[in-house]
This record gives structure tokens, C-alpha cells and sequence, in this order.
């Protein structure tokens, strides 16, 4: 899921904003060896699992559609685990809980925002399924280009996608360290980077040869496992400290709730409210979101998954109270993880918490449900991103007689070019680029909303009219983000009222304002091309 | 049967291949006899006669053409395609009132004044938690909702 961790809050919590970038490492703690067997038998059988996957209803992975989409053959309880292990990832459940704990209230945006995401997804989503499959439309741009009948405004869709994914493949690595780190391997700088190194190897390796099976079959394992954590932990620690109510007491109360804006301004009020709403239309525009979409079996399959995914929902809320449980027992005092917070900042929040409260080897299971929860949204990420390369730039623009076998190869190298520079990009720079770049794209990604989302309802946006209007979003949208030092609300002035909110959702009230403006100046001078898409494709 | 470059007995369900072309029909259209026709009036169709197209296919449908179609779809290559667009033609008119509920979620999550406060608490948690805990419930629940009354 997006997140936009640090950058969330409202003017006044700037000062822990800043506390909330990783910096480089210091040495953590001893090798908690038990933890660590625990973590790698478990990372052993997920790799089985992953390569094993590939026979798991069985298809001839040279066809893209079966080695990126699984052979749309996942049904509903398969559809989600995958796509909850897609959406709630292991930097939501390592950055929302530091957020927490750094910044207090704020950080629970994550819940309305995941709230919001459902009833987007039981509404839109089954239409654009149900064309996807009657077309064989394999990502968010082949629909466009179907539906618009413009390469170019496809192409702007597909390089959205894969440019705001990179980021995001990158943060799960941020996760994968910090995990990395609470196991006591943070400390020669070599070691850790050397577990990053091979965790990758190994995803990188299933992913190539299973395709989207692989994380798939590994979501099933890796979701049980962090819902048996995140139980545990929201038993456990509460009865420790001596009930909920004294957890709470512990919180300061400019932390305990949102401030309450003063003057001629909406203040946190219109952040939070914008960053859920904006988040939760921006999450599904994901190429990796559409493509656990995609593979669901049916269109039965995606509107079932509306009403049952929400547990995932609940389960981050609770997460994210662990962040203020962290907070409440004063975790980052602990003589031994202070060098863990020295390295990894609030972020080691929910590492030192576990330690704190369970047995080693339950710390095993728990960090390996967060380790895991790393690869499995990166290399759907990585799949959704070769996907669109394959089919929207390299087959689009350079190879337009590709087979079957060459295009599904294409992909296969792709993903692979993907997750090694995600890898390269966490090795060589700080992770706060990423953490920057993972904003810009979800405010770079929402632009494609018009065109996909609108899209499945009515092609009444003149397509050059759009390309004009996402142009305008990405760059305002970016400049607002930049202006606002990367954070991710920007103070819009209207008359004399100030109206901070998320700089993605106001980009994209002005890619909608160009293309619904340019739309009837651009239609009588620019030849539309036929719809390939028929009304009832959408309900089938 | 003959086929063209690139199609493949193996993958004929053409609903997976993409059309190569720049536009129009797709490209097992010319061996899939009588179903290219549909295809072919299908594709001609755009957002702004939806309504009359809906209407066309359905008396379509209705005056005899169905059992063709049908009949034709499962011995052709496109197979038990058509069945479930046929069954959400059945669906009661104004069952889509349902889908106003899931505006719910929106107005209760958007208005953030209204939870920000920490009484009434539960259980020693401040309202403004356990509030946005219950409305994942409470999302959810619409959600099933809405689901089994549009199915």
C-alpha cells in the first residue's frame, strides 16, 4: 500500500518528519541466533514454495498471460491473500507504526484510507476486469489503448506506472533492512547487505521462473503468518502494560489526536482527510494493484474480495496501535535498541517491540512475516512493471511481431532489470530518496486516473486532452511536492483560506480541469479512433 | 483449421490475445464465423449510444439470435464467454440504488471534525481510535451488503 511515511503530517509535526529518514548504519545488537534460524528455515521453505509454485495450476508460463497473471486462474481466497500481501506490505507494517509512534494520530490515515479503498474497488474494478479478460488486456495501458485507440496517451500510462513502481520495489527493501537489522545483523555493514543481496537473488530467481504464481503461493504463507503476529502482539502487549486505557494515558496529548486547525485554515483536518482520500484513489491505479486484480478468476472473484479484504484494514489499525504501544513503554530507552533507533530512527519501532515482548524464536516468525511481506509485494511489483514494458513500450514501439515466447521472455528480463535497480538504488544511496520518490509517485500515478478509471465508465475525455492534463498534474504535482520540501500536503490558498492537503489530489483536480476544458477544442480537430471496447463488455 | 501467424490451437481462446491491429475486431475474428459478426457490430458501438446498443443487443438476444450465439460460442473458440453477460442482463432495474451505501464510508472517514476527539472512550480507547476501527467494520459490512444485493 502507499504511504507516504514521514512526509504525512500537517505543518506542525515537521520536526518529527525529519527524525523519521533512515540514515546510514551503526552496529545494532548481538545476533539473536535462535530469531535468525527461525527467519532463514522459513525464508527456505518460501523459496521452495516459490520455485514449486511454478506447477501450481499448471500453464505454459512462455505466455504472458500466464506467467503475469498466473493464467487469471486465482479465485477469491487465493485473489486475497495475494492481493491483501500486495496492498499491505512489509514498509506499510514496519513505516505506519513508526509513523505512529514519531507522530502519534496522524499515522492512523492508514485506516479511513484503507477503508476507502473497497468501495472504489467493488464499484470500478469488476467492469474493468470483466474487459480486461474479454479482451485479454493484461495491463492498465492495453486498456487504454483499446478504449482511447492512442499509443502515445498508453504509452504516458505505462511509464507513470513504472516509474512510480521503482520506488515502491525499492522501499520494501527499507522494510527487508530494518528486519534484517532487529535480527543482529546490522553490525559489520557487509553482512547485512550481504542478506539483502541473497534475499533478492532468491526472489529474483522464483519470480523469473514462476511468474505471479510465486508470490501468490507465498502470500498465503507469509499473510498467515503476520496475522498470527499481529494478533499475538495486540493480546500480549496490552495485558503486559496493564490494559489499553494505560497505554493510551502514556501518549501526550498534541500525539494522542489530530491538533485542531486554528486561524483561516483546515490545518490537519483537510491533510488527513485529502492524504486518505487521495491515497485510496491512487492505490488501485498501481500497476501492481491491477495486476492481483486481474488475475482473479472472475469477476465474482474481485467483488467478493471488496467485502473480505477489509480485514487486512483491520489488521493495519492494530499495527499501527503497536506503533503508540512502542511509544507508551518508552521502547527507544531500552538500553539494547538504542543503537537500533540510532540507525533505523522510529522505523525500528515495531522490530524493538517484538524483541521487547516475545521469545526469540516467535521473533524469527514474526520478522520473517515481515521479511517475506517484502517480496511478495516487490516481485508483483516488478511483474506489473514488466508486464507494462513488454506490452506498451517494447511491443508497442519496437517489436510490434513479437511471439508469444519472445514477449513473455521480454518480461522475464524485465523483471529482473527492475528488482536489481531497485537493489542497486538501496545499496549506493540513502533511503530517503527512495522514501521521496515513492511520494512523487503516487502523485505521478494518480494522474493516470481520467484514462483508466473514468475510463471504464465513459470515453468522453478527448485522449490528447488527456495527455495534456496528466502532463499538467505530473508537473504541478511535483512542484507542489518539491516547493513543500517532499512532504506530502501542500498548503493551497483559496481567497483568504488555507486548505492544506494532499498535493496528488489537487493535481489531479487540475489534470481534470485541463482535459474537461481542452476536450471539446481538441475533438472537432483530432481524428478519435474506434472503440474496441463494447458496453457489454464491461458486465460480462 | 488454418490459422494465421501467431495463433496457436493451444491458446485459441482469443479472449487472451490481444488485438495486433490498430483497431476494430480482433484478430480471430475471421474464423469464428457468425460470432465475427457480433464482434463486428459490437465494436462499432461507442460510450455515447450505450443505452440504445444495450437495447439492441438485447432484442437481439431475445428474437431468436440467442440460441445462435449460443450455440456458436460454446462450439467455438471463444467457449462459455457469453454465459455470464447473459446472466447480469437478468438483473432487477433500480437494484443500483444499493450502491448509494457505499457512500457511508466517505462521509463518515472524510469528515474528520467529527471523530477527532477523544470522548466518548471504550475501554480506556480514545474515541477518535476506536471510531475509525469500527468503521472498517462498518465499511466492510456495507460492502457485503451492497455485494449480495447487486449479485
Amino acid at each position: 500500500m502507499q504511504l507516504n511515511e514521514g512526509e504525512i503530517t500537517g505543518p506542525q509535526q515537521s520536526a518529527d518528519e525529519q527524525e523519521l529518514v533512515l540514515t546510514d548504519y551503526s552496529p545494532v545488537q548481538n545476533v539473536n541466533w535462535i530469531a535468525l534460524i527461525v527467519f532463514a528455515l522459513l525464508f527456505g521453505f518460501i523459496t521452495w514454495l516459490g520455485f514449486a509454485a511454478a506447477h501450481w495450476r499448471r500453464g505454459d508460463l512462455n505466455l504472458l498471460n500466464e506467467w503475469g497473471l498466473g493464467g487469471r486462474r486465482f479465485g477469491t481466497l487465493v485473489t486475497w491473500f495475494l492481493v491483501g500481501g500486495d496492498l499491505y506490505t512489509a514498509y506499510t507494517f514496519i513505516a505506519v507504526p513508526a509513523l505512529a509512534f514519531g507522530a502519534g494520530a496522524v499515522a492512523f490515515f492508514a485506516v479511513p484510507y484503507t477503508i476507502l479503498i473497497y468501495p472504489i474497488l467493488l464499484v470500478v474494478f469488476p467492469r474493468l476486469w470483466s474487459v480486461c479478460h474479454r479482451h485479454g488486456y493484461i495491463t492498465a495501458a492495453d486498456f487504454v489503448i483499446g478504449r482511447f485507440g492512442n499509443r502515445w496517451l498508453a504509452l504516458a500510462i505505462a511509464v507513470t506506472g513504472i516509474v512510480a513502481t521503482m520506488p515502491y520495489i525499492a522501499l520494501q527493501l527499507v522494510g527487508l533492512q530494518v528486519v534484517i537489522g532487529g535480527l543482529g545483523l546490522g553490525g559489520e555493514g557487509w553482512l547485512d547487505e550481504l542478506s539483502l543481496v541473497i534475499a533478492f537473488i532468491i526472489l529474483a530467481a522464483f519470480t523469473y521462473s514462476s511468474g505471479l504464481r510465486a508470490p501468490a503461493a507465498i502470500a498465503i504463507v507469509k499473510d498467515i503468518l503476520i496475522y498470527i503476529t499481529a494478533l499475538a502482539a495486540c493480546i500480549v502487549i496490552p495485558i503486559e502494560v496493564g490494559g489499553f486505557g494505560k497505554i493510551f494515558a502514556a501518549i501526550p496529548a498534541q500525539k494522542l489526536l489530530l491538533a485542531v486547525p486554528h486561524g483561516q485554515s483546515t490545518g490537519a483536518y483537510s491533510g488527513y482527510a485529502t492524504l486518505a482520500l487521495g491515497s485510496a484513489l491512487a492505490l488501485f491505479l498501481y500497476p501492481h494493484s491491477i495486476t492481483g486484480i486481474l488475475s482473479a478468476s472472475s469477476r465474482g472473484a474481485v467483488r467478493r474480495n471488496a467485502a473480505l479484504l477489509p480485514a487486512y484494514s483491520f489488521m493495519l489499525g492494530l499495527l499501527t496501535l503497536l506503533g503508540l504501544m512502542a511509544f507508551a513503554l518508552g521502547i527507544d530507552k531500552l538500553p539494547e535498541f538504542v543503537d537500533g533507533f540510532k540507525a533505523f530512527k522510529s522505523n525500528f519501532a515495531v522490530p524493538a517491540l517484538l524483541l521487547h515482548t516475545f521469545p526469540s524464536w516467535f521473533v524469527g516468525v514474526a520478522f520473517a512475516a515481515i521479511g517475506i511481506g517484502a517480496l511478495v509485494p516487490a516481485a508483483i511489483m516488478s511483474i506489473a512493471a514488466a508486464n507494462l514494458f513488454t506490452r506498451n513500450i517494447y511491443r508497442e514501439f519496437f517489436h510490434r511481431d513479437a511471439s508469444d515466447k519472445q514477449e513473455s521472455q521480454m518480461a522475464k528480463w524485465m523483471s529482473l532489470i527492475v528488482k536489481f535497480g531497485a537493489l542497486i538504488f538501496i545499496l549506493l544511496l540513502p533511503s530517503q530518496y527512495a522514501i521521496q520518490l515513492q511520494l512523487l509517485g503516487g502523485i505521478w500515478i494518480i494522474q493516470t486516473l481520467p484514462a483508466v478509471l473514468i475510463g471504464a465508465y465513459t470515453r468522453w475525455l478527448n485522449p490528447w486532452a488527456q495527455l495534456v492534463g496528466w502532463a499538467v498534474g505530473i508537473v504541478t504535482g511535483t512542484w507542489m511536492a518539491a516547493a513543500m520540501n517532499f512532504s506530502a500536503t501542500f498548503p493551497l490558498l483559496l481567497g483568504a483560506w488555507t486548505f492544506p492537503g494532499y498535493s496528488a489530489l489537487y493535481s489531479l483536480a487540475l489534470n481534470l480541469i485541463v482535459a474537461v476544458v481542452l476536450t471539446p477544442l481538441f475533438n472537432p480537430v483530432s481524428k478519435l479512433p474506434q472503440d474496441q471496447t463494447a458496453p457489454a463488455d464491461y458486465q460480462a | 483449421m488454418p490459422l494465421p501467424n501467431g495463433v496457436t490451437l493451444e491458446t485459441s481462446d482469443c479472449k487472451y490475445r490481444r488485438g495486433r491491429g490498430e483497431q476494430g475486431i480482433s484478430p480471430c475474428a475471421p474464423f469464428l464465423g457468425p460470432c465475427s459478426a457480433l464482434r463486428l457490430q459490437r465494436s462499432r458501438t461507442t460510450g455515447s449510444d450505450r443505452s440504445a446498443s444495450q437495447a439492441r443487443q438485447r432484442s437481439n438476444l431475445d428474437s431468436g439470435l440467442k440460441t445462435h450465439i449460443i450455440r456458436v460460442r460454446t462450439n467455438g473458440l471463444l467457449g462459455a464467454d457469453l454465459a455470464p453477460s447473459m446472466d447480469n442482463k437478468k438483473r432487477k432495474p433500480g437494484s443500483n440504488w444499493w450502491y448509494l451505501l457505499l457512500l457511508v464510508p466517505f462521509v463518515g472517514t472524510l469528515w474528520v471534525p467529527f471523530y477527532n476527539s477523544a470522548e466518548p472512550a471504550w475501554a480506556g480507547i480514545p474515541f477518535f481510535y476506536w471510531y475509525q476501527m469500527l468503521m472498517v467494520l462498518v465499511g466492510a459490512g456495507i460492502t457485503a451488503i451492497v455485494y449480495f444485493a447487486t449479485e
